[in-house]
């Protein structure tokens, strides 16, 4: 790209980790929340990419903006004709969808998509990270609990409680976690 | 046959007859599932339509014609074989331009007169429609048209996704806008507007929405049994003692109370789930005029063709007799 200025992209999103990443690729980042005017901002920004979340509900109003003027930054992601079949797949499936202006060249464009999935399947691998160490977090207490409803009901100390639920696990062919849960379920019922 | 069927959707009243056929258990009852999946903008529909993430759509009119007049890359057609309603929308001006008007004056005089002081302080007037090629958008342009507004010079026209619409209004963006039920009466109880016609008092061409589905799928065995359902579903919707029921289903799908969403199922501004279903040519002959009125559509696409092209009676009529039921009155 030999354009003297920076490639200017509007980002709707809350997501502030994206801007820094394409800040560092050079491009020009203005970051907005949901509810903004983007008659205004595309007027005011004259953005040459617009980056926003598939389902969100302004895009509307985007696709009215580019079906004014070709000066106004068209739809790109799922509509271009350069894109790969599989860039726009995996873009859809991972929540980018971007607007981008006639002027842009394709080798920017795709830079520009492929930070942004880049980016978005490392905040999907944060998530599910996240997630498993919720599950694992909570699926210890439920273990910790069952230990203690085994210990003070039938009177085992600790590690005879563990290796009760682990025989219950083994013989009933599911995870500690699940005979847990169990212990505790049938304890509910009686109360 | 395939036992799920993904269906797009946008949250309004007019996309009853879906949920309804998903609340009946009609496909449950068939053996297959419905899976309804929530919108958040008609592009985001259009985009699930064009790349195969869903089979077909409660969907504007425009996007189908658009396709078959070639508008989208990749020529992926899309086309309908069934109308989902008629009617359903309505035009609400916010406070700002009741506040602004003398009392003494008709309603067409006093807006002349606020579009002649707007344009002077340099903030024109501004109305919006949910899309660039929707009827709210022709209805809109045809009511400020009678009372004697231009487009471009004496107001300009932006585009506000239903959801939002409510909030546009409060926070002064728009003036108005035209948008379909139940928003109207949401801004309506919020204070924030009155209605001042709607779709029935305008008797423009009726078409509303449509199932829009792709090329392929037109002639499936699924897209027939999709059709069946929803011809259950209007039928049981154009029952007026269904609507109780039809109510407390839509106040769970849009989130908001029973009694904000009554107008738009038995009231004045009611949708019409009972008219015919056959798809007709005219009315989508009709849109595309007006879509290329409006510059959203090449010279010569605006013909009797592309409008036979989408709105397909044919596969109506085929599985429609199939199931042998009957055109409602």
């Amino acid at each position: 790209m030999d354009s003297p200025r920076p490639i200017r992209v509007l980002l709707v999103s809350h997501d502030d980790s994206l801007t820094h990443s394409l800040e560092r690729e050079g491009f020009a980042v203005h970051q907005v929340g949901e509810s903004e005017d983007v008659y205004k901002l595309v007027g005011t920004l004259e953005p040459d990419a617009i980056l926003i979340h598939p389902d969100s509900p302004t895009r509307d109003s985007l696709e009215h903006l580019a079906s004014q003027s070709c000066k106004h930054p068209q739809p790109t992601l799922f509509l271009h004709d350069k894109l790969p079949e599989e860039l726009r797949q995996q873009a859809l499936g991972l929540g980018v969808s971007s607007y981008a202006t006639a002027e842009l060249t394709s080798t920017a464009l795709r830079s520009l998509i492929e930070i942004s999935i880049d980016h978005a399947k490392r905040l999907q691998a944060v998530k599910r990270e996240l997630t498993r160490n919720q599950k694992t977090l909570a699926e210890r207490k439920q273990i910790d609990q069952a230990k203690r409803i085994l210990w003070k009901d039938h009177g085992m100390n600790e590690e005879a409680a563990y290796k009760a639920l682990k025989n219950m696990a083994m013989n009933g062919r599911i995870s500690v976690a699940e005979a847990a849960r169990r212990v505790l379920e049938s304890k509910e019922k009686q109360a | 046959m395939s036992t799920t069927l993904n269906i797009g959707f946008v949250a309004l009243t007019d996309a009853l007859t879906l949920i309804a056929i998903k609340r009946l258990e009609l496909d449950l009852m068939a053996g297959a599932e419905l899976r309804l999946k929530r919108m958040g903008s008609w592009a985001q529909l259009r985009d699930a339509l064009l790349t195969d993430e869903i089979h077909a759509a409660h969907c504007l009119p425009g996007i189908p014609l658009l396709s078959q007049a070639d508008a989208y890359p990749h020529h992926v057609r899309l086309a309908t074989a069934f109308t989902l309603n008629h009617y359903g929308n309505a035009i609400t001006l916010g406070n700002s331009v009741f506040d602004q008007i003398p009392r003494t004056l008709p309603l067409d005089e006093g807006l002349q007169q606020l579009a002649r002081q707007r344009r002077e302080q340099g903030r024109v007037l501004t109305f919006g429609s949910v899309f660039p090629v929707s009827k709210h958008e022709f209805e809109l342009r045809h009511w400020l048209g009678q009372q004697g507004l231009e487009a471009g010079t004496d107001y300009r026209l932006v585009v506000i996704p239903p959801p939002l619409a409510v909030d546009a209004l409060h926070d002064g963006r728009v003036d108005g806008f035209c948008v379909g039920e139940p928003w109207n009466s949401v801004a309506v109880e919020a204070c924030l507007g009155k209605i001042v016609a709607n779709s029935r008092s305008l008797g423009l061409p009726s078409t509303e929405k449509v199932l829009a589905v792709s090329q392929q799928w037109l002639d499936s065995e699924e897209h027939a049994q999709l059709i069946q359902w929803l011809h259950e579903a209007s039928r049981w919707l154009a029952d007026r003692n269904n609507h109780g029921q039809a109510l407390k289903w839509l106040s769970q799908e849009v989130k908001r109370d029973v009694r904000v969403l009554e107008p738009g199922v038995s009231g004045p501004h009611a949708v019409d789930f009972g008219a015919s279903h056959c798809p007709d040519p005219a009315h989508a002959l009709w849109q595309l005029q007006q879509m290329q009125a409006c510059g959203n559509l090449p010279a010569l696409a605006a013909s009797e063709k592309i409008a036979e092209q989408t709105f397909r009676r044919d596969i109506y009529e085929r599985c429609s007799s199939q199931f042998a039921i009957a055109e409602p009155n």
